[in-house]
């Protein structure tokens, strides 16, 4: 059933399937007769048996929400995001991985997963009253579920269409985090030259050497009181002295 | 939206105006938030004066200059005048500091159970 | 490979050339290079700031009040309730009519009495 199911996905262009979900919404047949070429109302059906409305059959797009997602194979094998779903509630996340997953699939990206991530339990006890009952406790916990979603071979471009739909469509408690990593060409850490450098010279005694820290505005101030006059006297010329006035010019 | 900048409010007891927030406010609770507001404005210096006072390639001078420097900082800047307290009722023990809170009763919290394992 | 060469690739590198290869390493990288490990306060400059985290514990001061939405309020036929106001007023109501209330303030003739003693 599955094997079939995938030949049917595959035949079908996401164009075909925009023109069954036109016409299924009765839209009249003279609305649509601008310069395009009509193409033939003929939508192909998985199931046998016949539907409500028997003059419209399910679109098969949303006849595949019956199947679990599908999925395009990765080729290359070049992680390009990974995305961490998380929710208090299973149930809810299962449902979200879902439409994640049918998202990236008629976008053409390939996905893997949902991977299930180890559970967070959180517990907490309390004393279960203030005063009379404060020797006996009860326990309360907070179980975190997390699935992890990755994404192979894609425009980082593609994915962040894929996110924001995402972020459209979010759903009731679930928390969504990703990851992208991109490339970069070589010579891009030439701009990581630091401030350190530029005032005390390259490689300062390495004691300054305030290089790739994840806090510029701290080694800005430190820079600045160590121009400061009331520091600065303390400073030998090695360190200060004409380095600093090199900043200045 | 202008209007709903928040305003500085400038206290008597306070050397500096700050921003109350819209929760749950008693004496302690705003006194609490003010020391906070401080210790986040002053932060990046005091990071800076501690770095250059702990600072072994610097001279013995420099050094004493900046920890001087640091230890004539008003108390408010400090983090370690600042107290955790709930913020539903103001009350300063017992503290649950993932829920910020002093007691976790009624549901209310979402996702956390009776305990069962 | 010629035989000083395949020499060399057999020979342990000493510390002294160790050095020098963690030295260069260290300023193509642009990396700290501390082989003596001088205390240079490094850990202080790094640990990121809670500033920012510290400061919001009571809430963002920004996030309007019910008073302020009261004052932004335009629509003049729908009218804005307090429930927590409303709550306390309705407890007040019921403590009252059971007896429970706040006392009055004094009268005059209290004031009298007292001024007899």
């Amino acid at each position: 059933m599955l094997g079939v199911l995938s030949i049917a996905a595959k035949r079908r262009s996401p164009f075909m399937l925009t023109c069954c979900r036109l016409n299924s919404t009765l839209r009249p047949a003279s609305q649509s007769k601008t310069s395009k070429p009509e193409i033939a109302y003929d939508p192909k059906v998985l199931t046998e048996h016949e539907n409500e409305p028997a003059d419209r059959p399910m679109p098969l797009n949303v006849e595949m929400n019956y199947y679990a997602p599908l999925k395009h194979k990765v080729k290359h094998g070049d992680l390009k995001a990974e995305i961490t779903l998380r929710c208090y509630d299973s149930r809810n996340l299962d449902f979200y991985c879902d439409f994640a997953l049918r998202a990236a699939y008629w976008l053409n990206i390939p996905v893997t997963g949902p991977k299930p991530l180890p559970v967070k339990r959180e517990r907490w006890t309390v004393i279960r009253a203030p005063f009379v009952h404060a020797k006996t406790k009860e326990n309360f916990q907070r179980l975190t579920k997390s699935r992890l979603l990755r994404v192979w071979d894609t425009n980082p471009e593609v994915i962040d269409v894929w996110l924001s739909f995402l972020k459209k469509h979010s759903s009731w408690g679930v928390g969504v985090k990703a990851h992208m990593y991109v490339n970069e060409a070589v010579g891009f850490g030439d701009k990581f030259d630091t401030v350190a450098d530029k005032s005390f010279g390259k490689g300062a005694g390495n004691a300054l050497n305030f290089a790739n820290h994840p806090n510029p505005a701290v080694a800005e101030r430190v820079l600045e009181l160590l121009n400061d006059p009331l520091i600065k006297r303390h400073l030998g010329p090695e360190i200060g002295g004409e380095k600093v006035e090199e900043k200045e010019q | 939206m202008n209007k709903l900048q928040p305003t500085l409010k400038q206290l008597k007891r306070f050397p500096k105006p700050v921003a109350l927030p819209s929760t749950y406010l008693n004496a302690r609770v705003i006194k609490d938030h003010f020391k906070r507001q401080m210790f986040a404005e002053n932060e990046v210096t005091t990071r800076a004066l501690k770095f250059i006072a702990r600072n072994t390639a610097l001279p013995p001078r420099a050094r004493l200059e900046a920890q001087v420097q640091l230890t004539s900082m008003p108390n408010y800047t400090r983090f370690t005048q600042v107290r955790d307290r709930c913020v539903d009722s103001g009350r300063g023990k017992g503290i649950l500091s993932d829920f910020r809170l002093c007691r976790a009763r009624k549901g209310l919290l979402t996702g956390v159970t009776k305990g069962q394992w | 490979m010629s035989l000083a060469n395949a020499v060399a690739s057999f020979v342990r590198p000493n510390k002294k050339r160790l050095l020098e290869v963690k030295k260069l390493s260290s300023e193509i990288f642009n990396t700290t290079f501390n082989p003596s490990g001088l205390r240079t306060g490094a850990k202080i400059l790094k640990k990121p700031l809670k500033g920012p985290l510290v400061k919001d514990y009571y809430g963002d001061p920004s996030f309007p009040s019910f008073f302020t939405m009261r004052k932004l309020w335009r629509f003049e036929d729908l009218e804005l309730t307090n429930m927590e106001e409303e709550h306390r007023l309705g407890m007040i109501d019921q403590r009252k009519k059971r007896g429970k209330g706040a006392p009055k303030k004094k009268s005059e003739a209290t004031d009298k009495t007292k001024k007899k003693k």
